[in-house]
């Protein structure tokens, strides 16, 4: 902070200079005299009330009534009336800095500063009556919730059409404003009201004949009660909570997987908000559980999806970024609290500071994002900068460093910490912080479930099933093995019967001598590879360009090579690859000269998982190779050994360090040109000291496989057991855990034994003996003890955001209920108890209805925060019920005089339906909307195709349906409260998107098809009937009522002038192409007529209006 | 015509109450101007008495009125905009000095204390994942020669033949700079925030809020061409943010049949047949209105449609080159395939502002040259040099340069350094950019960077100074575009360049 010099010194200093000289034009003459409250006052409360106002009055001065100013300061006086010059308060604003007030910021202009001039010269005249600013602290938002008395309803007043407390109070105010209320809206309008209020679906045609025909008393009520019951009313009401909360899917970079924002699988807290609404969670359940579900429900998956809260403040870059986010939502969603200010100095307005501030921050200061296995099933993929992520999972917090530290950063300026002075979590005074701070925070124990994750089912059978997997590949490699020594052994016992003579030739399996290129012989991965003049010829200098055999070649053999390595490339290599099953695994070997390194060479290698391995034991040097020059290569490859002689001299021989396999083979140059004169392979038949050999190498190789298949299954089953003794463990069941734990000592203990006997199979020696006999002694002496898992994750917690959120929803908390209630409200009658939804501060103010507000909110802390309770308390008021038509009645006349804008609720609003309500009730009108709950976000480019609801697409704020955008989207990033725009691109949205083109006309063929299966097909004869009965449905689906006689009238005139007009096409004139419409326009006109009508009624007002 | 409505400080999704006054700004594209169709109508009756001061003590606020504030010197702005950083030292900023220490590190040339201890130096940036970009050491020679050129004598590489015969319009402003050493600079150099302060109003969004429209059937803010990705603040360089979505510039396609979002039923469907469906609407919804007299939603609805309807014909139209002369398509490139693709953005975007298009935003993608700079910018340039030029003499002979100003940014310069031995990396600290027309100063240099073209020196300008000038010139001040609810900082406002205005 610069320095603030009070006043008082500034005060010395002005009198030891001389009389401050006007630095501005600000001496010109006023013309008339100054009006205090117009004119002066305004330039206090934008200059100067921030350090000298009702909230902080710096060295005892406030400036925000005239009576105050001339109190003056601590130090005396600072106002001479009729002397400006001698006036310090003149002095000061007119000086510069850094005497200068205010000292931040923007100085007076030369008008204020003529302004005040004058004001003070002509003796500073203010209003008797002004009054002083009240503390700040006694503005409504900062004291607790009192239940108000509700008004007693006059019984023989117009106004006493009361049905619950929320009328009584709205009637007290239409008596004091002379307001003659609306009576209920018709049956038709009240059902389709209600039933997008609660469902965001507009009520079916059955439904809405069933409510016509329902005239019993309390049917309105039967009604509500089982539409609260409706799993659709969590998927409304989820939505409206998500824009609050600031839902957002993650986003970052989509096209290389990178998350930046947010957290992968936070839909599954999307889907605990919507299940958590239908169970009716209390709302103070809810914030307990969206804050610190892992402090209070550690062990509990379904309560842990509500941290997706936090996690969506999530940002890969930036943790001050992170936190800021933090802090900001948390307190403007749920508090109404705008903090952002209090970020870099004291809040100008509100009674909050910068430390406060950080104390706040400090809640959220240990809190990290971990992401849980939900599945043994789960797969991963690569995040591009997070490298190994989990497909699916839980997104979850917990405290993740204990110890971090709070500090207040300087200016905001996080490279600037106040390191001196850590601060400890609190909530602003003003709200309560001396009694929060009366209570200490208590670390919380956590379960070892929450911090042992292999107690966790789903990562204990993950675990369990890589085990298992083991188990089954030794098992394989074992029966392999089994059945080699079984044909080798039959074999041998037949070449014994008839011995082969050892120098039996072997069978040549493949030549070439390249007179052509034989397509059916090779194949080119890549390179330029021809035949010409008896030569296999390659050109390209590129790596690895290869030819590849069509045909295995046989698991023994001998490779003959002819081949010059040509000149231009470095290092000029060319080689042979055996067992080749793609350019990611193989044997190879090859040739090398290199320019520049004195000594060509010759070398084994080999391909495995894409990567290329060069052991020191297959290189040798081969100086006589020379560029041009005849190669002669043999190699002879007999299981894992290998010979190679070149030129007639042997020069490596190899024990081949990978598993064979059958494969391919192929020819290659690497940055080289070669010509090849020809290639032979031969097999090699086994003779019967190869075979001996191989029987022997596979005996002496049985106990290896077989101790590594039994020490696989000893560690799954001691893994098992292991879990089995730990989760007893933790369920303190004495009894079952002692036997458990017996079982996992003693399966440990196997393990051991199946280790120890590998050791002894694969080096047998004294030592492994000793070994062996050490496990079984320790297997045999187990005694209930075994390994246990350690700690993963922190196994504490530090209690601070339960505190947070109890706090929150304590009795006398005075922002968490009405920001609460306000929401809701408004959400039902498009009225605000406040206007600034996410801002319960100094200046916003309650409107109408603040005792209606209060006795609402204290209403939902005292049912338990039962939402629903509020909801059927608000939609069966006579309030909600009213018609939102005006009316033209003399008394309603005068309403509309006296209150243009309904702010008193003498009817119902009129509202927009919002971008998912319009979406999904254009699906669900034709019968098309799939209510399917729940699952991982859709593309929103599936958004014209997918009959899901809306609110399951992927919405981030790189990621938005075009069509709900229109229609005014929230912004994930912030969203308290929707607007309602009306723009060019709803039209063309309604009228040209595939969406409304094909379900409109879906509609009208099922409309048809239900009427002329009652009346018979369409004839001259009952054209008129089909028609008439067609346009009522119509309206009934899209509009929720009937059509009046006028609009049957218009409606009637236009399908047969349409029908009419589409009987010759000829000389129509077609819109340009590309809507992505798929089911076509019906070609019969009439029909065609009626799809016209269906279709631009969705274009009526009244489908996108809750009226 | 002129409208001033008072509204009740609220901030639905951190907005205006559109509900109240839904008749004036929340019109989108056709915006003011509906609301002033619908005060010709007498829709707003009594409206502007019945709110006023909610509360005593804040000042009312008011949506902007649409009129220019100040006497406005340009109707509308194109906004060129080169994504991934052109090298300020190939293009604008000649440092010869480079050519001199070629090869040495910046310590060992004469420069090196003062660009390393200079206060710029990182304390400035806010460094992307957390890691300060490396110093790019060794001094990396200029790739291209530079000559003076024009009457203002003005020294541009030679990449740049063609803009070069335009430099005595132009006014190249040599010392921006910026906090973002990544590619989020992108968002930033429309928004004026760091992608760590989050998203905030483009400066097309500002100026489609802040003023009226001059033509009733298009939108008032378009873009051209492939927005910068999500990573660099996708289509946040030309969103609304807080504004709302109305205000964000509308992205469209280079295709006159079907240039806008839904902006055709398909060819299965007749002009004539749905014009008589409009026709029973506006019949339906009027018989509607007789139970709802003043419902200012419905008579907006009413209009959009009417004004949809209109766009769907206006657009194609201002989107078809046909009428265009041969004379003019090759001024512009249309006819060599290295600049057809930017030279129709360009020709599109002179159209559009003939047509009183307020703002034109066009993207060129590709400039990240952190290896073969001369392959890129050689490329790069040729794409887009003789479009440029053609635009501006285009804009020139027809008489719409004055009232039209052009402004030509990229999101940061390149460093004065090699990186991987023929490339420059990403350099926030000193750039170029230029402006021309809509009252610009032609043929001046603003600004210097530092010997070696490192830091910005003389007359440093952060890029809210360009928006701030750029709505100058249109006669708006940015501080009575206020939102409540929003705080603005003094930087978010800039300071209009007074040094490169007539």
């Amino acid at each position: 902070m610069p320095p603030r010099l009070p006043l008082m010194c500034l005060a010395i200093a002005a009198t030891l200079s001389s009389p401050a000289q006007p630095l501005h034009a600000a001496d010109r003459p006023a013309a008339a005299s100054v009006d205090y409250q117009r004119q002066v006052k305004p330039i206090f409360r934008q200059h100067c009330w921030a350090c000298h106002g009702a909230l902080k009055h710096e060295s005892g001065l406030r400036l925000d009534a005239a009576q105050l100013i001339r109190k003056g300061s601590d130090d005396g006086p600072v106002l001479v009336a009729g002397q400006p010059e001698k006036s310090l308060l003149w002095q000061k604003v007119n000086a510069r800095l850094p005497d200068r007030m205010p000292p931040e910021g923007k100085p007076l202009s030369a008008d204020e500063l003529a302004t005040l001039k004058a004001w003070i010269s002509q003796g500073a005249p203010a209003p008797q009556s002004e009054q002083p600013p009240t503390n700040p602290l006694n503005h409504w938002s900062f004291t607790p919730i009192r239940r108000p008395s509700v008004p007693q309803p006059d019984s023989r007043s117009k106004h006493s059409r009361t049905r619950n407390p929320i009328d009584a109070f709205v009637a007290a105010r239409h008596k004091a404003a002379n307001l003659t209320p609306r009576p209920q809206a018709d049956r038709s309008t009240l059902l389709r009201r209600v039933v997008l209020d609660l469902t965001g679906l507009p009520p079916t045609r059955d439904q809405q004949h069933r409510f016509a025909a329902d005239t019993a008393a309390g049917a309105y009520e039967r009604l509500v009660e089982r539409i609260l019951l409706s799993p659709l009313y969590g998927q409304r009401w989820g939505r409206h909570w998500m824009d609050v909360w600031r839902y957002s899917d993650w986003y970052g970079r989509r096209s290389s997987n990178e998350i930046r924002y947010s957290q992968r699988h936070i839909w599954r807290w999307r889907d605990w908000i919507i299940e958590a609404l239908n169970d009716n969670t209390g709302y103070d359940r809810m914030l307990l559980e969206m804050l610190a579900a892992d402090e209070i429900a550690p062990g509990d998956d379904n309560a842990l999806r509500a941290t997706g809260f936090l996690g969506r403040n999530w940002y890969k870059f930036d943790r001050n970024t992170w936190l800021f986010e933090t802090v900001e939502r948390t307190s403007q969603g749920l508090l109404g609290l705008t903090f952002r200010c209090a970020r870099c100095h004291d809040h100008k307005f509100d009674p909050v500071t910068q430390n406060e501030y950080y104390r706040f921050r400090a809640f959220f200061e240990p809190h990290g994002f971990r992401t849980e296995i939900v599945s043994a099933e789960v797969k991963t993929e690569v995040d591009n900068g997070k490298s190994t992520v989990l497909s699916d999972g839980l997104p979850r917090v917990f405290d993740e460093k204990l110890d971090a530290p709070t500090f207040l950063f300087i200016r905001g300026d996080d490279r600037n910490p106040d390191t001196d002075n850590p601060l400890s979590p609190g909530v602003p005074a003003a709200l309560g912080g001396k009694r929060f701070d009366k209570t200490p925070i208590t670390p919380i124990t956590l379960p070892p479930i929450a911090y042992v994750p292999i107690l966790r089912p789903a990562e204990a059978a993950k675990r369990l099933k890589t085990e298992t997997q083991k188990v089954v590949a030794t098992h394989k490699l074992l029966t392999t093995l089994e059945t080699t020594i079984r044909t080798t052994a039959t074999q041998l016992a037949t070449a014994r019967k008839s011995p082969p003579p050892d120098d039996s030739p072997n069978r040549l399996a493949f030549s070439d001598t390249f007179k052509s290129l034989d397509k059916k012989a090779w194949k080119v991965v890549s390179g330029n590879w021809s035949a010409r003049d008896g030569m296999l010829v390659q050109t390209d200098l590129g790596t690895f360009l290869t030819l590849v055999s069509t045909t295995d070649h046989p698991r023994n053999f001998k490779l003959t090579l002819k081949y010059r390595t040509l000149a231009p490339g470095n290092p000029r290599s060319v080689g042979f690859s055996f067992d080749y099953a793609g350019p990611k695994q193989s044997h190879d070997i090859y040739t090398a000269i290199a320019p520049n390194s004195p000594t060509p060479s010759i070398q084994a290698f080999h391909r495995t998982g894409g990567k290329e391995i060069y052991p020191q034991a297959g290189i040798r040097k081969a100086p006589s190779l020379k560029l041009g020059q005849d190669i002669l290569l043999e190699a002879t490859v007999i299981d894992r050994s290998l010979t190679i002689v070149l030129d007639g001299k042997t020069v490596l021989e190899y024990a081949l360090p990978m598993e064979r396999r059958n494969g391919k083979f192929a020819l290659w140059a690497h940055r080289a040109h070669v010509e090849f004169d020809e290639i032979q392979i031969h097999a090699i038949r086994p003779t019967i000291k190869s075979l001996e050999q191989s029987l022997l190498l596979a005996r002496r190789d049985l106990p290896v496989k077989q101790a590594q298949a039994a020490l696989a299954q000893a560690q799954l089953d001691s893994l098992a057991a292991r879990i089995a003794a730990e989760q007893a463990r933790h369920q303190h069941d004495q009894a079952a855990g002692d036997k458990l734990a017996m079982a996992a000592s003693r399966a440990e203990g196997e393990a051991g034994v199946a280790r120890a006997s590998l050791k002894l199979a694969q080096a047998p020696g004294q030592a492994a003996s000793k070994a062996l006999v050490t496990a079984i002694a320790a297997r045999d002496a187990a005694d209930g003890s075994y390994t246990r898992f350690k700690a993963t994750y922190p196994t504490t917690s530090t209690g601070r955001r339960t505190a947070l959120a109890r706090w929150m929803t304590r009795r006398d908390n005075p922002r968490t209920a009405r920001v609460a209630i306000n929401q809701i409200w408004l959400r039902h009658t498009g009225n605000r108890f406040v206007n600034t939804v996410a801002d319960f501060g100094i200046r916003s103010k309650p409107r109408e209805f603040p005792q209606l507000m209060d006795w609402l909110a204290a209403e939902l802390i005292d049912s338990g925060w039962d939402m629903k309770h509020i909801h059927r308390l608000i939609v069966t008021s006579a309030t909600f019920r009213r018609s939102s038509a005006p009316g033209n009645e003399p008394a309603e006349l005068i309403n509309r005089e006296v209150d243009p804008d309904n702010r008193l609720l003498w009817r119902m609003n009129s509202r927009r339906m919002e971008a998912e309500v319009v979406r999904d009730s254009l699906l669900a009108i034709s019968g098309t909307l799939d209510t399917a709950f729940g699952g991982p976000d859709i593309p929103e480019a599936k958004g014209q195709t997918s009959p899901r609801r809306s609110l399951y697409f992927r919405t981030t704020p790189d990621n938005k349906m075009l069509m709900l955008e229109l229609f005014d989207l929230a912004n994930p990033n912030e969203c308290y409260d929707r607007q309602q725009s009306v723009v060019p691109g709803q039209a063309l949205v309604m009228t040209n998107s595939p969406l409304a083109l094909d379900r409109s006309r879906r509609l009208a063929r099922q409309l048809a098809s239900e009427i002329t299966g009652r009346l018979g097909p369409t004839t001259d004869a009952n054209r008129d009937l089909v028609t008439a009965d067609f346009i009522t449905a119509a309206f009934e689906s899209v509009l929720g009522r009937g059509p009046g006689r006028e609009e049957q009238a218009a409606c009637t005139a236009f399908v047969s002038r349409n029908a009419r007009l589409l009987a010759d096409t000829r000389s129509l004139k077609s819109f340009p192409a590309g809507a992505g419409s798929v089911v076509a326009a019906s070609s019969d006109p009439f029909a065609r007529a009626l799809e016209n009508l269906v279709h631009i009624l969705l274009s009526h007002n009244d489908f996108v209006t809750i009226r | 015509m002129t409208l001033r409505l008072t509204a009740t400080p609220t901030t639905p999704c951190g907005r205006i109450p559109r509900r109240t006054f839904l008749a004036d700004t929340g019109m989108g594209f056709t915006g003011l101007a509906l609301g002033a169709m619908l005060a010709e109508d007498g829709v707003f009756g009594t409206l502007g008495t019945a709110r006023g001061a909610e509360t005593s003590e804040a000042p009312a606020w008011s949506p902007p009125s649409g009129l220019a504030a100040l006497a406005p010197r340009a109707k509308s702005v194109i906004w060129l905009f080169m994504i991934g950083g052109t090298s300020h030292l190939e293009s604008f900023d000649p440092k010869p000095a480079l050519n001199k220490y070629a090869g040495l590190t910046i310590d060992e040339s004469p420069y090196g204390e003062r660009v390393v201890n200079s206060p710029f130096y990182r304390k400035n940036v806010r460094d992307f994942a957390g890691t300060p970009r490396k110093l790019m050491n060794r001094l990396y020679p200029l790739q291209i020669g530079y000559r003076k050129r024009g009457e203002s004598g003005i020294e541009i590489s030679d990449w740049w033949p063609h803009l070069s015969t335009c430099v005595d319009d132009i006014s190249v402003v040599r010392s921006m700079w910026t906090t973002d050493n990544d590619h989020a600079a992108q968002l930033q150099f429309h928004t004026g925030r760091h992608i760590f302060d989050g998203f905030y109003p483009s400066l097309g969004s500002w100026v489609h809020y802040g003023l009226g429209t001059l033509n009733h059937n298009l939108p008032r803010f378009i873009v051209l061409g492939s927005p910068p990705r999500d990573c660099c603040g996708g289509v946040g360089a030309h969103g609304a943010d807080y504004l709302g979505p109305e205000h964000a510039g509308v992205k469209m396609r280079i295709n006159p049949t079907n240039p806008l979002p839904f902006g055709t039923p398909g060819s299965s469907v007749f002009r004539e047949e749905r014009a008589d469906q409009l026709g029973l609407l506006k019949q339906l919804n009027r018989l509607a209105a007789v139970e709802y007299p003043g419902d200012k939603a419905m008579r907006a609805r009413v209009k959009s449609y009417e004004l949809a309807f209109r766009m769907q014909m206006a657009v194609p139209e201002a989107m078809t080159l046909d009428g265009e002369t041969r004379a003019t398509r090759s001024l512009y490139g249309l006819d060599k395939g290295t600049t057809k693709a930017f030279g129709q953005q360009c020709l599109l975007a002179r159209r559009f502002v003939e047509r009183g298009v307020r703002f034109v935003q066009l993207y060129h993608n590709g400039w990240d040259a952190h290896s073969k700079l001369i392959a890129n910018h050689s490329s790069k340039i040729g794409q887009t040099d003789q479009p440029i030029a053609g635009l501006l003499k285009d804009l020139k002979q027809r008489g719409l340069l004055d009232e039209t100003l052009v402004v030509w940014g990229t999101e940061f310069g390149r460093t004065p350094g090699a990186e991987n031995s023929d490339g420059r990396d990403h350099h926030p600290y000193g750039f170029s950019v230029w402006l021309a027309g809509g009252g610009i100063k032609g043929g001046t240099v603003h600004g210097a960077t530092d010997e070696v073209g490192f830091h910005a020196v003389e007359h440093r300008h952060y890029v809210t100074d360009l928006h701030a000038t750029v709505l100058h010139q249109l006669g708006l001040d940015p501080k009575t575009l206020e939102v409540p609810g929003h705080k603005r900082l003094e930087i978010d406002y800039g300071k209009p360049i007074h040094q490169v205005i007539a």
